[in-house]
Formats: C-alpha cells, sequence, structure tokens
C-alpha cells in the first residue's frame, strides 16, 4: 500500500516513527511531503496533480520526500493530511442546539490548511483522505485518566457532519496519550525534533524544552501504529 | 461658615463641571466595594450590559461565563448564537418583572410556561426569541437549551459575588391569560401577535422598584454575600407603545428606571453607576452616540468603562490584574429590541 503524507512540523514524530518502525510494515510504502508552518498551502492543483508554486519549496518536497517534487494521486492508494491546524473536536450530548454544534464544527475546520487541502485533494482525486489533528497540547498536570468521552463523541460528530460526506475521516489520537479528556501526557511531549529542510538538508534540531504542542517519536510510533492497524488492518 | 464650605470641589457645578473639558469631568462614581480579580462577577439586563461584561474581561477582572460555547465556535458565531454576551445565555433582560421572572424560574419559585412560537419547522424561544437566530430544530431541543440557561443563570446567582444589572425598559409585553412576560412584543423578532392573548404594559415607579427588590431579596436568600451594581442603560427606546412620542417616552421610561435605580441604591449591598449620566447628560453634548442619537458609540462605551475603572482605582487603588485579555475586535450589541426598527414603519 503507498501512502502519502501530507504535513506540518508535527509530522516530524511522525517520520521519526517510521523511520524506527519501517520494517514491522513491509507491505507499506510512505512518501511524506513535509514542511513547517503553511507552507504546503504553496501547493496548487495543477494537470490533476498538487504542484509546488515555488522553486525553494519544490526542491525541499524533492528532498523529504526521497525525489518527488509534486504529489501525483495516481501513485498513492490513500492520503493522510498531518497537523495542518486540523484541530480536534468534543461533544456534550444534551448541551448545545444542533445549529450551534454544526456551526462550531464548520468554524473548527473552515480556514485550516488540512481542510484546505483536502478540498485540493478532492478536485483531483476521490481516494480516501485520513486527516490527523494537530495533537492535544501536553500537560504535566494530570488531573484524571478517564475515558475522554466527550473527545471520542466529537470526533465521530465531525467525522459525521464534515469529513464523511467528502470520503474523509478524521483520527483519533491513541487514546493511552491523552489525559484529562483533552490533553496529552506530559511524557509525550518531551524531546520533540522539527522537520524543516533548508538547503537540503534536515533541521531535526529539538523544540524548546516548553513546547508542549509538538509531540516526540514514542508518540510518533504510537500514533502510526495506530493508525496502520486500527485504520487500515495492517 | 455654612454646611457647603466643608464640600468637595465635585459638589458644585463650576468647578466640577463649567470649567472642565468634558472629557475631564471625573469622579461622577465613589464606588461603595471593592472589585478585584478575585470577586466572580456575573452581568445582566438590556443591550447596553453587554459592554460591562467585555470591559470586565479585557481589564483582567473576573467576569463569570456560566454557559459556555461549544468548542470550537468562532468569535462571531458566538455572538450570533448569543454566547458570552452575559454570564448566562438568557437573553436581553429588559425590566426588572423580566429579572424576577428569571429568578423565579431559577429558583423554582414559578414554573416555566410552555408557550414555544413555531414558524415552518423551526421552534423560537418566546423568551429568548434571538438567541438561536434561525430557531430551534424541535420544542424539545427548546426546551433543553431553556433549562440550560435557567440553570446557568442559577448558578450566576448561587456564585457570584456581585451581580450588574442593566436596567433597560419599564414597557413591557405580558401573556392576558397567564401574566407572565416576554422580553419583546410577539410578532417583531419571532412568534405572531395576537391582541387577545397578547397585552402592552408600561410599568410605573411602584412597580419597577417592587420586582427589582423582589428578585434581588430572593437571589440573596441563596445567596447572602452577593452585592449587586446597578446601572441604567443610555439607549434610548425605539419604539414606543405608549402613545407618547418616542423621545418623550423614552424620557419618561429612563427617568423611573434612574429613580429606581437611586433609590434601591440606598443600601449597603447595592450601588449604582452613573453609566447613564455619562452618556446622556447635557454637559456631553450628546457627542457618545452615534449618527442615529440612539446607539451609544465605541468611544462613549469606553469613556464609560473608563470611568468606572478609574473610579475603581480612586477610591481602592490601583489592582494589577493577571492575564489581561486581548480587547475584542467587535463591540457589536446584540439588541433585539432593535430589530423593532425592522417592524415600525418609518425609518
Amino acid at each position: 500500500m503507498e501512502i502519502c503524507i501530507m504535513g506540518n512540523s508535527h509530522t516530524g514524530a511522525l517520520k521519526q516513527a517510521w523511520d524506527a518502525v519501517i520494517d514491522d510494515f513491509p507491505n507499506i510504502q510512505i512518501t511524506f511531503f513535509a514542511q513547517g508552518q503553511d507552507t504546503l498551502n504553496y501547493l496548487i492543483v495543477q494537470n490533476n496533480k498538487l504542484i509546488p508554486e515555488r522553486e525553494g519549496f519544490a526542491k525541499a518536497l524533492e528532498f523529504i520526500s526521497g525525489g518527488k517534487r509534486e504529489i501525483d494521486p495516481t501513485e498513492y492508494d490513500i492520503f493522510l493530511l498531518y497537523g495542518l491546524n486540523a484541530r480536534a473536536n468534543f461533544f456534550i450530548p444534551n448541551t448545545f442546539s444542533t445549529a450551534v454544534v454544526n456551526t462550531a464544527m464548520k468554524d473548527l475546520t473552515n480556514g485550516s490548511l488540512s481542510y484546505t487541502l483536502l478540498q485540493r485533494l478532492r478536485k483531483i482525486t476521490d481516494k480516501k483522505v485520513f486527516i490527523g489533528h494537530n495533537q492535544l497540547t501536553a500537560t504535566d498536570n494530570v488531573i484524571s485518566t478517564d475515558y475522554p468521552e466527550s473527545y471520542i463523541k466529537g470526533i465521530e460528530k465531525i467525522n459525521e457532519f464534515i469529513y464523511r460526506p467528502l470520503n474523509a475521516e478524521l483520527i483519533c489520537q491513541p487514546l493511552e496519550t491523552i489525559v484529562n479528556g483533552n490533553r496529552t501526557k506530559g511524557e509525550f511531549s518531551r524531546g520533540s525534533k522539527k522537520i524543516i529542510v533548508r538547503s537540503s538538508d534536515i533541521d531535526n534540531t529539538a523544540h524548546v524544552e516548553t513546547d508542549n504542542c509538538h509531540m516526540n517519536a514514542q508518540f510518533g510510533e504510537l500514533w502510526l501504529s495506530n493508525f496502520l492497524k486500527q485504520y487500515l488492518n495492517q | 461658615m455654612n454646611p457647603y464650605n466643608k464640600l468637595p470641589a465635585t459638589a458644585f457645578w463650576k468647578p466640577a463641571v463649567a470649567t472642565k473639558n468634558l472629557f475631564d469631568i471625573t469622579s461622577l462614581w465613589q464606588p461603595k466595594f471593592k472589585l478585584t480579580s478575585q470577586h466572580k462577577i456575573v452581568t445582566f439586563g438590556s443591550c447596553f450590559a453587554q459592554h460591562i461584561g467585555n470591559a470586565l474581561v479585557e481589564r483582567g477582572f473576573n467576569w463569570v461565563n456560566n454557559e459556555k460555547s461549544p468548542h470550537g465556535l468562532s468569535e462571531s458565531n458566538k455572538k450570533l448564537f448569543n454566547y458570552n454576551v452575559f454570564s448566562a445565555r438568557t437573553g436581553n433582560i429588559y425590566t426588572t418583572s423580566l429579572l424576577k421572572q428569571w429568578t423565579e424560574w431559577a429558583l423554582d419559585k414559578a414554573e416555566v410556561p410552555t408557550e414555544i412560537w413555531q414558524q415552518d419547522d423551526r421552534f423560537y424561544d418566546p423568551f429568548r426569541p434571538n438567541i438561536e437566530p434561525n430557531g430551534f430544530e424541535s420544542a424539545a431541543e427548546l426546551h433543553q437549551s431553556q433549562q440550560q440557561a435557567i440553570k446557568s443563570f442559577k448558578i450566576s446567582i448561587e456564585t457570584a459575588d456581585c451581580f450588574v444589572f442593566t436596567l433597560g425598559l419599564t414597557e413591557s409585553w405580558r401573556n392576558k391569560e397567564f401574566g407572565y412576560e416576554y422580553p419583546m412584543c410577539p410578532g417583531t423578532v419571532a412568534g405572531e401577535f395576537n391582541s387577545e392573548i397578547h397585552k402592552f404594559h408600561n410599568q410605573l415607579f411602584a412597580e419597577v422598584i417592587k420586582n427589582l427588590r423582589e428578585a434581588v431579596t430572593m437571589m440573596r436568600e441563596v445567596n447572602p454575600k452577593l452585592k449587586f451594581i446597578l446601572t441604567v442603560s443610555p439607549v434610548p427606546l425605539t419604539a414606543t407603545m405608549s402613545k407618547n412620542h418616542v423621545l418623550v417616552a423614552s424620557m419618561e421610561s429612563k427617568s423611573i428606571l434612574r429613580a429606581v435605580a437611586g433609590q434601591f441604591s440606598g443600601v449597603n449591598f447595592v450601588d449604582y453607576f452613573p453609566s447613564y449620566e455619562i452618556i446622556n447628560s447635557p454637559v456631553f453634548q450628546g457627542v457618545f452616540f452615534e449618527a442615529n442619537k440612539r446607539s451609544v458609540s465605541s468611544h462613549g462605551v469606553k469613556f464609560v468603562m473608563d470611568s468606572f475603572f478609574n473610579s475603581l482605582e480612586l477610591k481602592f487603588g490601583v489592582y494589577k490584574h493577571k492575564n489581561i485579555a486581548t480587547p475584542a475586535k467587535t463591540m457589536e450589541v446584540i439588541c433585539e429590541e432593535a430589530l423593532l426598527e425592522a417592524f415600525g414603519g418609518t425609518n
């Protein structure tokens, strides 16, 4: 199976994880197209492909993907949009009107680069697109390890209303990484690394210690294994 | 010597007003009690009360929102769906009788009427007609939302240290048979007017103060430490049913509310903040109104709220707040009453 992963700085955790577990998944080929912040917004639809608008960006993609300067959907079986400001959803039943809940889910989705790229992909392919949201912010202050019910229900709800009609699916972060119902365990953010290409060289230096938004390779392994096993039955 | 000799300059028109630039007129309020970020403050009332909640947040005070919006809702849509407007999603509480009604519902002293308004396949709350711009999808959803608001209003009463209430109107609409009050005339924002069912009532001083007293008494029975700051909305009526000219009706209505607030703030747990005077006094020459001579401009709101906080600092000293919030980008106010313009004939 050929998987195309498109992402921003959050993809660092997945790339590190894939390098570590690649031998465990002989049937899987993954190609990464990742750049920091909103750089992937410079991918435009042209000739049924996603093409980088700028030469520098094209070179960076070529380096990180192992030789590809553009995304040709015919080369992949599925797509994963990771990070890119996709946000998790939470749902508490019997509290808000349907109109409010639906408006909130639209607000949560519209304007994110993840959703923009999903719409661009839909112009060139109808293959399944999975969405990995920005990881829940990490905390060391653990108040509860209860089952994150509002998170699970929120993901179900946004899939039903937003993603499923687009043959896409928002994926849950591994539940064992979640504390307090809406945060990531602090241990998963320590030692996270960047994934930014500069002059044909990957900057994978560590994020600052106070960074609680980016996760480490341990998190990436859990996430990727969960994705490949649970969602792709690999 | 006479008693006036010992009075401060603020007691005399010439030094306090006549010889001053209007923007230098200060010390209009002598606050009775200190407010810090430790105090839980809730705000309710008519349109103008919405500015107070915003200003409290911007200054780092502990404005409490007991009915939060769902995760992800944008700021503009929070406004559209009336979240973060008051401390619970009550919509505007224009009159003291509506305040009493909400208090009775919250404290289980009166049944919530079962009346709902249906238009096509959407359902509207007669007591919060603009709370959902397109109505609710079912009667059950409406009732659930209504109960949530009442529960949140109850929490506000039970847990707040300070309850800020802005008195807005004396004119009101009631159900003839059951006596309960609607915040808006049925048929304007939603619903359908029926002269057999709906009745106009313009409240006089005695009734306004009685309802306010009863509401405050009920609240202090469950929360004896609760203090109140009353203000009177400086915003004139959009329309009147009093048969008077709307300007005359506005003056009468606001004069009653101002007199009620003044008299009722004679006790130590109730204070009156003169936002009404700051905007409406002839001294300020109407500079704080927009071109329609009704809406208060953002400059006016800022001047009023600066006066509020400066007075607190002058009396109790500068209080350094943590977590000063970023000011809201929009100051647009949710005012169903303004929607009357759409139904009121000549604009």
